[in-house]
């Protein structure tokens, strides 16, 4: 998995290439928490790089979400590709998360 | 008729996983799924195996075997273990509250897994935990036909 950061207007924007499984989610969430741990509260996931996603990806962002919000933080999510679209509809993350569809969109939803 | 089933034999461990999306690919590319099946069948595959590394063997590694074939419309999955037994069809349906604060982390592989595949069952062949996942090529061919006909009428 390739992560990608940048900032913007104070958010932070992270573009996921790669698949988000098991093997990867480790890392992910180290580079959030990292990002979190160091006063971020504005977080953005670009994840149209990301073709597959498994649960352990779906425990990250949930788990990243909960910290955020006992932090008075949030994160958002832009891109979904068909089948993350998918897993986020089944798993009920659709409900949860503020999903657009590009990153600009998203920037403006902060 | 060319090579209709094969198998492969590895460590349950973690940095496998990569073997078992590469066996998996070679079986779905015959199978003629869609990437986006064969997303869907790497995803049970996934957390089925992600179960026998932390779960089957937690203190040791262990071996897992899997059997793929193809079946009139079907590729079939055989995950074999020797661990410690877990049955999944017997774990309850994780609540999935809309609501962040209330939303428990994790729980939700099993859950994903039986909604991927067509078929799931498990069962205790001697010391061996066999699970069998079918994913049938039929489903696939209606949904791409179906997508088809949307992309037609719209």
């Amino acid at each position: 998995m390739q992560i990608s950061r940048k900032e913007e207007k104070g958010i932070h924007i992270f573009s996921l290439d790669g698949r988000f499984d098991a093997h990867s989610a480790g890392d992910v969430e180290k580079e959030l928490n990292l990002t979190i741990s160091k006063g971020a509260r504005k977080l953005l996931l670009d994840m149209d790089g990301v073709e597959y996603i498994s649960s352990a990806g779906l425990r990250v962002l949930l788990a990243v979400a909960k910290k955020l919000k006992k932090k008075e933080g949030e994160i958002k999510l832009c891109s979904l590709k068909p089948y993350v679209k998918e897993v986020f509809d089944i798993a009920g993350f659709t409900q949860i998360f503020k999903v657009h569809n590009t990153t600009e969109e998203a920037i403006q939803g902060f | 008729m060319g090579q209709q089933a094969s198998s492969i034999t590895l460590e349950a461990s973690l940095k496998n996983l990569q073997v078992i999306s590469s066996f998996l690919h070679k079986w779905a590319k015959k199978a003629s799924l869609s990437t986006h099946s064969e997303n869907e069948l790497f995803l049970a595959v996934e957390e089925a195996y992600i179960n026998i590394v932390k779960y089957a063997y937690p203190e040791s590694l262990g071996k897992v075997s899997i059997h793929c074939r193809i079946e009139e419309d079907s590729l079939i999955l055989k995950i074999r273990d020797e661990g410690i037994p877990f049955n999944p069809l017997q774990l309850s349906e994780p609540h999935l509250v809309s609501c962040l604060k209330e939303r428990k982390v994790g729980g939700l592989g099993v859950f994903l897994m039986r909604r991927f595949v067509d078929n799931v069952k498990y069962e205790k062949e001697g010391k061996y935990n066999v699970l069998t996942l079918v994913k049938s090529k039929k489903r696939d061919t209606e949904c791409q036909e179906g997508e088809s006909r949307e992309e037609r009428g719209s």
